[in-house]
């Protein structure tokens, strides 16, 4: 055993044993009132009150108990040891034992040494305050650590006592302690008061160990606060914890006269701040006006505690509206004391357009002990070193994407994209926009809001400007110029919306009363019945639009509800119309849109029973297509690593093919992923695409909004930018390769299903399996179910338990004349509104049964037998189950328990091939683009279409081929990774001659032809590039 | 009572000139008015344009007339449209009036406050322009349908406001200019009660006495010329002053069937139990009683997040007892509206619970069956497959059935299957006990299956046609069954037989069988608005219109007073006792309830 006891432990015993010997008192004894504690001279302590000076205070030094080492937080799982105990903001006697913390005085003097904590009226509460000087001792490494030394200065507080039936005012003028609020000055105190002891005690410049020790157990203090000024008041909720904040505003143009004041108030970025007033919250939080004050003057001090402290989540901005100055320089002081020597901090910011913002941390920023650190002062480095200017904030940005071209390593003058619009906000003050702006042209964003005109000219930016939530057409173009106004190319005039008009605004309005009337005759029309057999009325003026269906619904009632909800998105559209109708006759160049979210479709929610993301602009409502993302690498990218986003587009270019009109896309940078996603977007055919957003985040009140904190988005934007800008001519106005595969989106199931089977995440991932095996596909809705429009496809996905007999029909002949149709489990089963269809079962050749609760376990795993459309295979079969009846359709697959899985029938030229379960669930349930059942998937699609134009051998990618006279490019992005180090194999089919083949990030690449095609070594995907072949 | 002695008169040619079909566009001189509005200004010229814009009319601004329906000069008759938003606030009714030469009106467009599309960013009521526009061009296409009507002139009317007692500024206006709205939602009113009203006066003649307190109305309308009859509402909330008009006058014509009415509630409300004591309603927002005798409020229960989270089943006494089924399933005691917990299971469907006064209750949620008694789990049971049809508790025995064929027979106390039946049906929807048998519906068969409850044999099966809508017990030896494919059936119980059948041409939203007089009647009401009542032939007996349309079940009373709150204590109110016969009481999609005596 090793006997020696360490040099902390002997110091420790020391300071036991001094102490032992100035205390005199034992805990609980009652003192007479005259006695004087601890031998002190009440009269001349009481004396110095009288002092009026406050110059010392900014030699004062507060120290919460709480954070001193010994203290067992509440909570903590750390082991100890711990001889005291905290409860909120005081700390009490666990054991035997002291704690302490590092204090360094800065200059050897009296200092006024308060301990706040509780007495009683009659009886001691001891407790005794020792302070330690330290010697340090640097090691080689440079570690600081400190040993006791000597002379100890101690005393014992708590031996006052608050007795006597004085009042507040009266005990201060007899006893050393100071009460904490006025109210306490003119009542009696009680056992348990707080309290300010204090002692004058001489200490040395230098760091000494404070500890507390030899307490009662009925100890509760709180702080301890060294102070040189006598005259300062200490209290926890009056003087000390609050912040002050007062500025001084300096003019640019030098010429300091006039006045200035400052407007400031606070803007919440993590969550909404509760208030008695409002239960949702709010968002920002007022702090004052400051008086008018002479330019180059110190303004007074304004209050900011409430503001501030308790503020949502680790800091907020602090807004500063400054008149008197457009632009110029402010410097703005923070003081824990409306006193200008209790400034503890001193900031300066630039003015722009009269306006000026910092940082500020939220929490209450008095002192923390640190352990081993010696520290001074009222407020925490820590706090203090989290108020920033907006200078600094966005000096990080500048050396974050300096740090993203260094990792790119491109040369200075790559070519940036210009066809392909990648745009975002530029949301710094004037007095910084300048070079935000420039930082961003260099990461290859070519429409930046609020750039000034030299980086647009610099840069060659897009000049155009852009409007957003607003549908008052007149009120946007007021006061505009004819040259403003055709300089307007986008306006969104709706955000996350719904597309779905109540059934009681139809019912109250007479003119669309009367067209839902038209549409159900038209409907009725197409099934070939009259209105009377359709719907059950000779007179449909009674027939009122319904929102819901009942519990046992009629066939009338699944009629009526299903064409309901049709018209509740029709009826939408012309509204949106006309709003689109009013911005184009002011705005010659405008595309009008509406930002349709994935959070009801695919997050939340499981239908677009709501948010119909097709219906505006395929009723010219809107001539943009657009929606966002918000996929992270985590749930709300549903686990595709991003590549959700790619479906999204898809959907959104579905909903723009009818009238020829372009789209974009909110990318959710702010979530990650942008190289990703800008790919995905472009690859389904996206030209506007809006970098949601940069910020900073300070001009956003929910400050998920911002990409400007995520470093890796700066490399992720440049990486995508700069491999699109040598190919921008052939992705920007070229052709993407034709696509020859569809994937039905059924909206028929989702009105009468309400999201069962959750069919359109199975949608999504059969979307990224063919998208894995570089098939470029499309999705379509029914309304694409004719035959001029099923031309384009060889192949089509189904799924849905609900589609109308006209379009089994149309598909019927489809199939006959060639295609190759893949319906998942349960196509079909009803026509569009709920009935039995018998004409799936001829399309298919076989009827299907849901599996139900009998014999729905054990399903076990499907096995595929080698045949003509499909390879062996054997998986676990996802989704929602049906076992298959063969009539005139072979089977090709069987679950475990013998029961058909999948079957063929052959049409004509075509086939129908159905399967007994979800194709893009097994899919993403048995290792996705690793797994077993890709290659499954993509084959009877491959054996159709044959070999693809594009073929990249490194899984979980996109491969997209776009054409130009100037050449051709190959969009590669890596979903899940960087492709090997060795790089991947692409191959792509053309009969152009090619020159040169070279990645637009990495340069040339090995290269060879092949009869039709060009075989090409791509270098390493991190995580996209583009392939060039001229 | 002195009959209404109605004089109708035609109305000249004049509105079915402006728009015979073929013919040129009419040209219309339009009128813009506010009254007692704040919420926000109709731009005059938007509404000339969205009008012009369909080359439907002619329309131009005309000279500002002097009042709202005071024909400007030199505007021809017929030629003039009143645009008028009227209300209080901005709770604002637009409305659109053409006159004829005679002083006649008839309204052609009525977009009622709330009811206008907003985009997603506007949240403060826009008058509605287009909405205007295109329902006056409806308005001005069916001038036949509006004709004949009786005339009737808003002869002396007097407005009253007393202002929030508890602002400082509280007061008392008295003055027939504080309210300039009033006679144009008279107008409206009266035309959608079936009325032409008239600014002339003619031989009909009404005195409208309004009194508005602080968020409540009187409204009282009394005989003043030849219109005999007086009908009076209290409390009226704000959002129905135009509501309770329109039904006042309503009740003032002739043979309208209807006895009285009362507002439940400012939406929609459907009748959950009713007697001459209490009437007990589900809203969109709850459940709510109250005494029909003075028309006061007596219990609300706690916001329900599902609009039918209350409903009625009948117990085994007939009457209906109140369930929350919601979360869990609690009975409701009418008197008071407190819950109390049946079962913590909650069914997955209105009908796939059924409960017993002795405090059992049996829940279907999925493939899941559970009996409880007063809370307390009695048994769980897998199904293995959904139950989708019932359950129904009969005699301490459960029944319920699957989509795919299976019927089972519980015993409730132990759960102890009694028999367990497979047929070739897609059972959905709730089980209907009818003596000893039980009625299921097949989806897959459109047809209605009687089970017997002893052993679940199939006894017959009627083909409905479609899903039902009603199955209830008529007389001693008859069921009642309505479809949802409009078809009401009277059949024999024991064989299935039918015995009379009438194919409805509308929808029905219920049918009901009483028993009053001695006869067994089946009473019906519509999407058309209609109540009708049948005989035992299925003949229609009576039809009533109603201002709006049903909504929920019909509920039979065997002595309901003819007047709602007549038994009040406002001095004003009609003197006299009030009669109690047997009635029907319905509820509308506006809130209101009306008394329908039965003869």
């Amino acid at each position: 055993m090793n006997l020696e006891i360490p040099i902390r432990a002997q110091a420790l015993l020391l300071i036991v044993a001094l102490v032992s010997s100035v205390c005199s008192l034992r805990a609980g004894e009652i003192l007479d009132l005259d006695e004087k504690p601890g031998g002190d001279d009440i009269a001349k302590l009481l004396g110095e009150e009288l002092t009026t000076d406050l110059s010392l205070l900014n030699v004062s030094h507060v120290s919460m108990l709480n954070t001193w080492e010994g203290v067992k937080q509440h909570g903590t799982k750390s082991p100890g040891p711990f001889t005291w105990q905290a409860e909120g903001a005081f700390v009490m006697p666990s054991g035997e034992g002291a704690i302490s913390a590092l204090i360094d005085v800065p200059e050897s003097a009296t200092y006024r040494v308060y301990l706040r904590h509780q007495l009683a009226t009659n009886t001691a509460i001891a407790v005794t305050l020792s302070l330690t000087p330290q010697i340090s001792n640097t090691d080689a490494a440079g570690k600081t650590t400190f040993v006791d030394a000597e002379p100890v200065v101690s005393h014992v507080y708590g031996q006052t006592r608050l007795g006597g039936g004085l009042r507040g005012k009266e005990i201060e003028k007899q006893r050393p302690v100071r009460f904490e609020g006025d109210e306490h000055l003119v009542a009696t105190p009680t056992d348990g008061t707080t309290v300010w002891e204090f002692r004058d005690l001489e200490l040395k410049k230098g760091v000494y160990r404070a500890a507390l020790l030899k307490a009662d157990k009925r100890v509760r203090a709180s702080a301890l606060l060294l102070t040189r000024s006598k005259d300062f008041r200490p209290s926890l909720s009056n003087s000390i914890g609050k912040i002050y904040l007062r500025f001084r505003a300096s003019d640019a143009s030098g010429q300091q006269r006039g006045k200035f004041s400052v407007d400031s108030g606070l803007g919440y970025h993590w969550g909404p701040r509760p208030t008695k007033t409002n239960s949702e919250g709010v968002w920002s939080w007022p702090i004052g006006n400051t008086a008018a004050t002479p330019m180059g003057q110190w303004s007074p001090f304004i209050e900011a505690t409430e503001a501030i402290v308790p503020g949502p989540g680790p800091w907020s901005t602090l807004n500063l509206g400054i008149s008197g100055i457009a632009s110029g320089t402010l410097e703005v002081q923070f003081a824990w004391f409306a006193h200008e020597k209790a400034v503890a901090l001193t900031q300066k910011t630039g003015v722009g357009g009269g306006r000026a913002l910092l940082r500020v941390p939220h929490g209450n920023w008095l002192n923390a002990a640190e352990p081993g650190v010696p520290v001074w002062g009222m407020w925490s480095g820590k706090s203090l070193k989290q108020v920033l200017t907006q200078e600094a904030i966005v000096e990080r940005y500048f050396v974050w994407a300096q740090k993203a071209a260094e990792r790119l390593g491109v040369k200075e003058g790559h070519p940036l994209p210009k066809n392909v619009r990648l745009y975002c906000g530029c949301g710094v003050l004037p007095s910084n926009q300048e070079r935000a702006a420039e930082m961003l042209a260099k990461l290859g964003v070519n429409w930046i809001d609020g750039a000034p005109q030299s980086i647009k000219t610099k840069y060659g930016l897009h000049d155009e400007t852009s409007a957003f939530n607003t549908s008052d057409a007149a009120g946007l173009a007021a006061g505009k110029s004819e040259a403003e106004r055709k300089k307007l190319t986008k306006i969104k005039i709706g955000d996350e919306i719904g597309t779905l008009t109540d059934a009681a605004v139809i019912n109250a309005d007479p003119a669309r009363r009367e067209r839902f009337h038209a549409f159900l005759s038209e409907a009725a029309g197409q099934s070939g019945m009259s209105v009377n057999d359709f719907l059950g009325v000779d007179d449909l003026s009674a027939v009122d639009c319904i929102s819901h269906l009942s519990d046992n619904p009629g066939r009338y009632e699944r009629r009526l509800y299903h064409l309901s909800h049709r018209f509740g998105h029709l009826a939408t559209c012309d509204d949106y119309r006309r709003t689109t109708q009013a911005f184009e006759k002011y705005f010659p160049n405008v595309r009008v849109y509406n930002n349709y979210s994935p959070h009801p479709v695919f997050l939340t929610g499981t239908t677009m029973n709501h948010g119909d993301w097709f219906i505006l602009p395929r009723n010219k409502a809107q001539t943009l297509g657009w929606a966002e993302d918000w996929a992270t690498g985590g749930s709300w990218g549903l686990g595709t690593h991003y590549q959700c986003t790619s479906f999204y587009a898809a959907l959104v270019e579905c909903g723009v093919r009818k009238h020829g009109y372009p789209f974009g896309f909110y990318v959710g940078t702010n979530c990650g992923g942008s190289a990703e996603k800008i790919f995905g977007c472009l690859a389904q055919g996206a030209s506007w695409l809006h970098l949601y957003d940069w910020g900073p985040i300070d001009r956003w009140a929910e400050g998920s909004n911002a990409w400007s904190e995520h470093e890796g988005e700066y490399y992720s934007v440049m990486c995508a930018s700069h491999a699109i800008g040598p190919a921008d001519e052939i992705i920007g106005r070229g052709k993407r390769e034709a696509r020859r595969t569809a994937i039905l989106y059924n909206r028929s199931h989702e009105i009468m299903q309400e999201g069962a089977g959750r069919l359109n995440h199975d949608w999504m991932w059969t979307f990224i399996a063919l998208k894995g095996a570089q098939i470029p596909v499309d999705v379509i809705i029914e309304e694409d179910l004719n035959a001029d429009d099923l031309k384009r496809y060889d192949c089509l996905f189904v799924g849905g338990y609900n589609l109308a007999k006209q379009h089994v029909a149309v598909v019927k002949k489809w199939v006959e004349a060639g295609g190759v149709l893949i319906a998942s489990g349960g196509s079909a089963q009803y026509d569009a509104y709920g009935d039995a269809s018998s004409e799936a079962a001829e399309l298919f050749g076989a009827r299907q049964k849901a599996v139900s609760g009998k014999n729905k376990t054990p399903l076990g795993a499907v096995k595929f037998a080698a045949s003509d459309d499909f390879p062996a295979a054997e998986f676990i079969p996802g989704g929602p189950a049906f076992f298959l009846q063969p009539a005139a359709a072979k089977s090709v697959a069987t679950y475990a328990g013998g029961e058909c899985a999948a079957a063929v029938n052959v049409l004509g030229k075509g086939k129908a091939i159905l399967l007994g379960f979800q194709p893009g669930v097994s899919y993403r349930d048995n290792g996705r683009a690793a797994g077993k059942a890709r290659a499954w998937l993509a084959a009877p699609v491959l054996k159709r279409l044959g070999r693809q134009r594009v073929e990249f051998d490194h899984y979980a990618s996109e491969a997209t081929l776009f054409e130009h006279e100037s050449g051709l490019a190959v969009m590669l992005a890596s979903f899940g990774g960087p492709s090997p180090e060795g790089g991947s194999q692409l191959s792509v089919q053309t009969d152009r001659q090619v020159k040169e083949v070279f990645s637009a990030l990495r340069g040339p690449l090995e290269w060879k032809r092949a009869g039709e095609r060009i075989e090409i070594k791509t270098k390493r995907l991190e995580p996209v590039d583009v392939i060039v072949l001229k | 009572m002195r009959h209404l002695q109605l004089c109708i008169i035609l109305c000249s040619g004049l509105f079915c000139l402006l728009l015979t079909a073929g013919e040129a566009a009419p040209k219309l001189q339009i009128s813009v008015t506010a009254l007692g509005v704040t919420g926000g200004t109709l731009e005059a010229d938007a509404l000339i344009a969205q009008m012009n814009e369909g080359g439907w009319c002619t329309a131009a601004l005309s000279p500002r007339p002097t009042r709202w329906n005071k024909r400007p000069e030199p505007v021809p008759p017929g030629e003039w449209v009143s645009v008028v938003l009227a209300g209080f606030g901005n709770q604002a009714h637009a409305l659109a009036f053409q006159f004829d030469a005679r002083g006649g009106a008839r309204l052609l467009s009525h977009v009622p406050y709330g009811q206008t599309w907003l985009p997603s960013n506007v949240t403060k009521w826009i008058p509605p322009v287009s909405q205007i526009a295109e329902s006056i061009r409806l308005g001005l296409k069916k001038p036949a349908a509006e004709l004949p009507r009786a005339t009737l002139t808003l002869g002396e009317w007097a407005g009253r406001e007393e202002k929030d007692p508890a602002a400082p500024s509280a007061a008392t206006v008295s003055n027939r200019e504080g309210f300039p709205p009033l006679e144009a939602l008279f107008c409206a009113a009266a035309c959608e009660s079936g009325w032409m009203p008239s600014a002339e006066q003619t031989d009909n003649s009404l005195k409208l006495d309004a009194r508005f307190e602080f968020k409540s109305a009187a409204l009282k309308v009394t005989q003043a010329g030849g219109v005999s009859g007086t009908q009076q509402k209290l409390d009226a909330a704000e959002t129905h002053y135009f509501g309770v008009l329109k039904r006042l006058l309503f009740l003032l014509k002739k043979d309208c069937g209807v006895s009285d009415f009362g507002l439940l509630n400012e939406t929609r409300a459907r009748l959950l139990s009713a007697s001459s004591e209490r009437i007990v309603a589900a809203t969109d927002a709850g459940a709510l009683a109250c005494d029909p005798r003075t028309g006061k409020r007596l219990w609300t229960s706690p916001p329900a997040k599902h609009p039918d989270a209350f409903t009625a089943h009948p117990a085994a006494s007939g009457a209906p007892r109140i369930y929350r089924f919601t979360r869990d399933i609690a009975v409701v005691d009418p008197a008071t509206g407190a819950q109390k917990t049946l079962s913590p299971d909650a069914p997955h469907a209105q009908y796939a619970f059924a409960a017993h006064e002795d405090g059992a209750a049996v829940v279907a949620q999925g493939s899941l069956l559970s009996a409880h008694r007063n809370a307390a789990m009695l048994w769980r049971k897998d199904g293995s497959d959904s139950f989708s049809a019932g359950p129904l508790l009969a005699d301490g025995l459960i029944f319920a059935g699957t989509a795919q064929g299976e019927l089972i027979c519980f015993g409730l106390n132990d759960g102890a299957e009694k028999w367990r039946k497979s047929i070739e049906a897609e059972l959905r929807g709730p089980l209907s006990a009818c003596g000893k048998l039980f009625t299921a519906y097949s989806k897959s068969d459109d047809s209605l299956h009687a089970i017997s409850m002893a052993d679940g044999a199939v006894r017959w099966k009627l083909p409905l046609g479609d899903a039902p809508l009603e199955v209830s017990s008529f007389g001693a030896n008859q069921f009642l069954a309505a479809a949802k494919n409009n078809r009401i059936v009277l059949a024999e119980i024991e064989t299935g037989k039918i015995a009379a059948e009438v194919r409805w041409p509308t929808w029905l939203v219920d049918v009901l069988a009483v028993s009053a007089g001695g006869r067994t009647l089946v009473v019906c009401t519509d999407i058309r608005g209609r109540v009708s009542i049948l005989d035992e032939k299925l003949k229609t007996l009576r039809e009533i219109s109603l201002p709006a349309r049903p909504n929920g079940e019909l509920m039979f009373v065997q002595q309901f007073p003819a007047k709602w709150g007549a038994a009040g204590a406002e001095p004003d109110l009609l003197d006299g006792e009030v009669k109690k016969t047997p009635a029907v009481l319905v509820t509308d999609n506006e809130g209101f309830c009306y008394i329908i005596h039965i003869p």
